[in-house]
């Protein structure tokens, strides 16, 4: 009796907990899909020329798994699941260009905020000091700028102007410093002033970011060549020594190896990104 | 307390405490900062203060903006800077600024200038975090070796003697 009760126990036990692990399970896929689909939605509703990318990327995310599923199971069909990984790996070039892009603005920021005091300082105003400075200065930021300025000449407001070019491009060091910009402008305040205390200030913060950003680019270089270590190893046992790795693929040591070692570079790839966080 | 919580505390003593208090650090920067600005151009304290808060309030981090807020007293008010820089100098979140904070409650009470104060204060914080920063980037390599060579190394030996290995115990079966 006790026996039975046991075994029926576990089994409702079993059920139970495979019952709820299914539906986290479907419910964590189901999220995952959601948002890849929302944000694949909106990067193939974009320009075209980010449309071509996400089909290239595909693509050669296609061929590379193929080469790899190839020379791992010794069949191209498993290639077509690294397709899966498209989406992932195209948000992350999509948000890594974005930084660049923010990156050129704020860092031509610097140099377009040096003209503006000389032109104010000359006697102009903000509002011609700026247009003037956009119909003559060929960076990113005044580029940008020029395109918001559009809307001014179309009836809109000066600080609604200056409001919309800040939020929509997002800068998290220069945003701060336009924000007051429109603040003294709004209240009728000296801009001079501001600006020659804005400029220092804004350099150094500049040099504070470069300086976190090349450590950051130089930690990134060294763990990928620490990445792709062992599996430039792996290459060479398969090349070198076929017998052994079709021995080891044989039973099953290959993918037992892979997926272990791609867990601690997993593992590790997150620690080194936290130490190198500076704030 | 379950094991996961006392992972996640220790990790967070670890880093967050320290992350959170350079960004409050930062805050604070462009707080004096931008408040300067409004001193510069001649506008009092009790008024500056609020205002730039205001602009500023959303780039802070949520906890510097939780204590350069005015809070409501028990009669229905609000307080005043003065009673603000009265707090922040007996009870501010990060310890080591509460000094600042101490430096222009005085200067406000006695009607002083404050601006030439400000300035400083914002230099002096600027310096404590590219001193900070030096500091991170000096003894970041030896942290990064340690981290590559617990965490990359061993997946190299894996692929160099995980045949190897796997075939004597295949002999033992």
């Amino acid at each position: 009796m006790n026996l039975l009760f046991y075994l029926f126990f576990v089994l409702f036990a079993a059920l139970i907990a495979s019952f709820l692990g299914g539906m986290g399970a479907s419910r964590l896929s189901n999220f995952i899909a959601r948002r890849e689909l929302k944000k694949g939605s909106r990067i193939l509703s974009g320009t075209p020329p980010l449309r071509l990318w996400f089909n290239a990327t595909l693509l050669g995310t296609l061929l590379l798994g193929s080469l790899v599923s190839w020379i791992w199971t010794r069949q191209f069909s498993f290639g077509f699941l690294f397709v899966l990984a498209t989406p992932v790996v195209f948000r992350i070039w999509v948000r890594y260009r974005d930084f660049r892009d923010k990156q050129g603005l704020e860092t031509s920021a610097l140099s377009f905020f040096n003209g503006l005091l000389g032109l104010i300082q000359s006697g102009k105003g903000l509002s011609i000091a700026l247009f003037d400075l956009t119909r003559s200065q060929n960076s990113p930021f005044s580029n940008k700028l020029k395109k918001y300025l559009k809307n001014y000449e179309e009836g809109r407001s000066f600080s609604l102007v200056l409001a919309q070019f800040r939020k929509n491009t997002g800068l998290p060091v220069v945003g701060n410093y336009l924000l007051t910009l429109e603040m003294a402008y709004a209240q009728g305040l000296q801009i001079s002033p501001l600006l020659e205390s804005m400029i220092p200030a804004l350099e150094a913060e500049q040099n504070h970011q470069k300086k976190i950003e090349d450590l950051r680019l130089q930690m990134i270089s060294q763990a990928f060549l620490a990445f792709i270590m062992p599996w430039g190893l792996a290459g060479v046992l398969y090349f070198f020594n076929p017998e052994l790795f079709n021995s080891l693929a044989a039973k099953g040591g290959t993918i037992f190896i892979g997926v272990v070692v791609l867990l601690i570079e997993g593992i590790g790839v997150w620690v080194l990104w936290q130490i190198t966080k500076f704030c | 307390m379950a094991n996961h919580q006392v992972l996640l505390n220790g990790y967070k003593s670890i880093f967050w405490k320290k992350w959170e208090q350079r960004r409050a650090r930062r805050g604070l920067i462009q707080f004096f900062e931008a408040l300067s600005l409004y001193l510069r151009a001649g506008f009092a304290l009790s008024y500056s203060w609020p205002e730039t808060l205001k602009s500023l309030g959303p780039h802070l981090p949520h906890l510097l903006r939780a204590e350069l807020s005015s809070q409501s007293l028990e009669a229905g008010t609000e307080e005043s800077v003065g009673d603000i820089l009265n707090r922040l100098k007996s009870g501010c979140c990060i310890a080591s600024h509460r000094m600042w904070f101490g430096v222009l409650a005085e200067l406000y009470d006695s009607g002083t200038s404050t601006i030439q104060a400000i300035q400083a204060i914002s230099q002096t914080l600027r310096r404590e975090q590219e001193a900070e920063l030096e500091t991170h980037l000096r003894v970041l390599p030896l942290k990064v070796n340690v981290v590559l060579m617990i965490f990359f190394l061993p997946p190299t030996f894996l692929w160099l003697f995980g045949p190897l290995v796997m075939e004597i115990l295949a002999q033992f079966e």
